[in-house]
């Protein structure tokens, strides 16, 4: 067992000015409010929905001047990247732009639809209909009123209403949203109201910058990330996930190597390597049947008997103790299964042992709360004792890392492709000073573990001041071993292969970066709705129903 | 409006076609033995290219429409086992105006989907295969698979 703290390095002097501490201490603190990281991070609530995809409605209505539903359109098409839609707009110019996204039409503002004799036929019923009784779409294609509404009342059953194309053959155009709405909420309100809805959600749906929060029951928000999106975060309603894929914080483990290890512990693919090493096929019914006495002339329930060296059904010619080359083979094969079997064992036992650890260390953050709250009671000392909070939460932060960190060493020392430039001798080395790390900071750990379960509330003041110093010293010293524990996977193995992208989220030292809520800009009136009168009025506040579940002052509207 | 244009729109298309049609197409709805006629489902014929492999073939093919027409494509059915890379074992064919999220507009007619599927026997798309045996024919052994072809031409004489 590696003692506590070896290394000069990581340990600070216990000789040095007590000021350091001090230092150290109320630095901690500072840090462990939780602070929002970044602006890069933001919550989307139902109610901030609207004005998060304003913003970038507004861009895009602005550089292009055009009306709101085809600037939605257009960002509809391009996933909400206004970069990219920009880029598309330099390097291929606005008419290719709006052809790529289905747009037509849109250059004339006023676009008046050709003169309809006073009766049509409307090609998708083969009727005649009144002219009156006819839209027609920008792309110039005209259909009754009742064939459009059930177009688009299927689509949007189908949820595939956030783009619809026109009817005609091969016509690429994209229906404009306006028209749908007028048409639709005159058959049904309600699902003109779902039409909206899911105009609304593209922006979650179509953007890879911005996910649903994975939490069940779901909380009903949505995070955005404007930076990198490869990172942990915590919504408002306290579920942390990985950005990336969607499932629990796994860092240090990558999300391939996250979501094979989950696989690989929910199927039954040790059961059957199981097995492999513990049972044969009958040569006669094929069944798998285990040995359950010492004699090798194994009779199956099929009655069938086989010999359990060879598996070779037991007749006169049977002669499997005599030496053949291929023997060999079936023993590696089955030698193997045996190795990975227990490699399997070894790393889910330690993720397993750490997980468990963690769950029973929660409960004591109540034991601990109990003791401070006895503590500031009965002893009317001002004692600061928020280093015992901030060393179990140190505590729990790096023993979910050490735990993730064991399906990270299966996947990346074993023979699962992880590897693949290696040598033999490159992996042993690289195997090794990850294992010392691991090993350092393990011990650290369960050393950590230990004092913060010691009672405390009895001690004199001094031993106090002991613990104390102990539990910010290994803190930091915690610290700083997973920061190197996470540069070690992310540069030295991973980054090992400089073609693959970053594989893992940065370590965050004060814990999973926590959502902030999108400030509303209170001037989102779209600036369009002025120059445009009677009809395309309706694209803006009033059809929304959501406008209005918006709190006053968050959104102005004219 | 439960029920939809489906009816409506199929009998009218039935007309049209009746009015006029492609040389050597058929086209018509379903009869059951009681003399009743189910507009949902057609048996149809299609006539291989002239100067085609696929000439002198007349090929059956059934049009499934759904509630949703138009809204929704028909499926179209050869037999199973048709010998096409674009046509599943079960015989339904792949075609991008017959695919509800590309090419399938309310508009098209079944006489541009019967045309369409004419014109897709002999241009096969190798960017779709649905069979492995058409498929791997028609890419690496053109003449065997030009053999299956008009074999299978054959396979489908003209009703006299």
């Amino acid at each position: 067992m590696v003692e506590f703290t070896g290394s000069d390095d990581d340990y600070l002097d216990p000789n040095d000015d007590d000021e350091d501490y001090d230092a150290y201490d109320a630095n901690f603190c500072e840090n462990d409010v939780s602070k929002p990281n970044a602006d890069s991070i933001k919550m989307i609530t139902k109610e901030s929905l609207l004005a998060a995809q304003r913003e970038h409605l507004r861009r895009v209505m602005e550089v292009l001047s055009l009306k709101e539903q085809h600037a939605r359109t257009l960002l509809i098409h391009y996933r909400w990247d206004v970069d990219k839609l920009l880029t598309v707009l330099v390097e291929k110019g606005k008419d290719e732009l709006y052809a790529e996204a289905g747009l037509s039409s849109v250059e004339h503002d006023n676009f008046v639809p050709a003169q309809l004799p006073s009766m049509v036929m409307c090609i998708v019923c083969i009727e005649d209909v009144p002219a009156a009784e006819v839209t027609t779409m920008d792309c110039g294609h005209y259909f009754c009123n009742s064939c459009w509404t059930e177009h688009f009342i299927v689509k949007i059953n189908e949820g595939q209403s956030r783009r619809i194309r026109c009817m005609e053959h091969q016509c690429q155009a994209i229906c404009d949203e306006a028209k749908v709405r007028i048409l639709v909420s005159a058959r049904d309100p309600n699902l003109a109201e779902k039409f909206d809805r899911f105009l609304l959600e593209s922006y979650i749906e179509d953007n890879k910058k911005v996910k649903w929060c994975p939490s069940v029951p779901h909380c009903g928000n949505a995070i955005r990330v404007d930076d990198n999106e490869l990172c942990e975060v915590e919504c408002a309603c306290g579920q942390q996930f990985c950005f990336s894929c969607l499932s629990e914080a796994h860092s240090p483990c990558s999300c391939l190597m996250w979501e094979l290890w989950c696989k690989k512990c929910r199927d039954d693919s040790e059961t059957v390597n199981w097995m492999t090493v513990h049972t044969k096929p009958c040569p006669n019914c094929h069944k798998l049947v285990e040995k359950n006495g010492g004699c090798n002339r194994v009779q199956c329930i099929c009655r069938k008997a086989f010999c359990w060296f060879c598996g070779l059904s037991l007749d006169a010619s049977h002669s499997c103790g005599r030496y053949k080359e291929e023997k060999e083979k079936v023993n590696t094969v089955i030698e193997r299964a045996k190795t990975e079997l227990l490699r399997y064992i070894h790393y889910h036992n330690r993720y397993k042992a750490h997980l468990d650890s963690f769950k029973l260390e929660s409960k004591l953050k109540n034991t601990i709360q109990e003791k401070i709250s006895w503590l500031e009671e009965t002893i009317a000392t001002n004692i600061d004792y928020r280093w015992v909070t901030n060393g179990l939460y140190r505590l729990f932060r790096s023993r979910r890392i050490l735990s993730y960190s064991y399906p990270f060493a299966y996947y990346m020392f074993g023979d699962e492709g992880f590897n693949n430039n290696m040598t033999k001798y490159e992996r042993d080395i690289k195997q090794n000073l990850f294992e010392d790390q691991q090993q350092q900071l393990e011990a650290n750990v369960e050393k950590l573990s230990s004092i913060l379960e010691d009672h405390f509330d009895q001690f004199l003041e001094d031993e106090v001041m002991k613990m104390r110093l102990n539990v910010i010293d290994l803190s930091a010293v915690i610290d700083k071993l997973c920061k190197e524990l996470y540069e070690c996977i992310g540069n030295d193995l991973l980054g090992y292969h400089q073609w693959t992208t970053p594989s893992i989220a940065p370590y965050m030292s004060n814990g999973v970066d926590k959502a902030s809520e999108l400030v509303v800009c209170k001037d989102m009136k779209p600036s369009h709705t002025k120059k445009n009168s009677g009809k395309d009025a309706i694209c803006f506040t009033d059809e929304w129903p959501s406008v209005k579940r918006l709190k006053t002052g968050d959104f102005t509207h004219g | 409006m439960s029920g939809g244009i489906a009816r409506g729109r199929l009998a009218e298309e039935r007309k049209a076609w009746r009015k006029n049609h492609p040389h050597g197409f058929v086209a018509k709805p379903e009869t059951a033995p009681d003399g009743s006629v189910n507009l949902m489902v057609w048996q149809c014929i299609i006539p291989g290219k002239p100067s085609t492999d696929w000439e002198g073939g007349n090929f059956p093919l059934s049009l499934h429409f759904s509630e949703d027409y138009p809204s929704k494509p028909p499926k179209c059915k050869f037999p199973q086992g048709f010998f096409h890379p674009n046509v599943y074992p079960s015989g339904t064919v792949c075609l991008s105006i017959l695919n509800e999220d590309s090419g399938w507009r309310p508009a098209i007619t079944v006489k541009q989907i019967l045309v369409g599927i004419q014109d897709l026997l002999d241009q096969p798309n190798p960017a779709d295969p649905a069979q492995t045996d058409g498929y791997q024919l028609f890419i690496q052994e053109p003449v065997e698979y030009k053999k299956r072809v008009r074999q299978q031409a054959k396979q489908y004489p003209p009703l006299i």
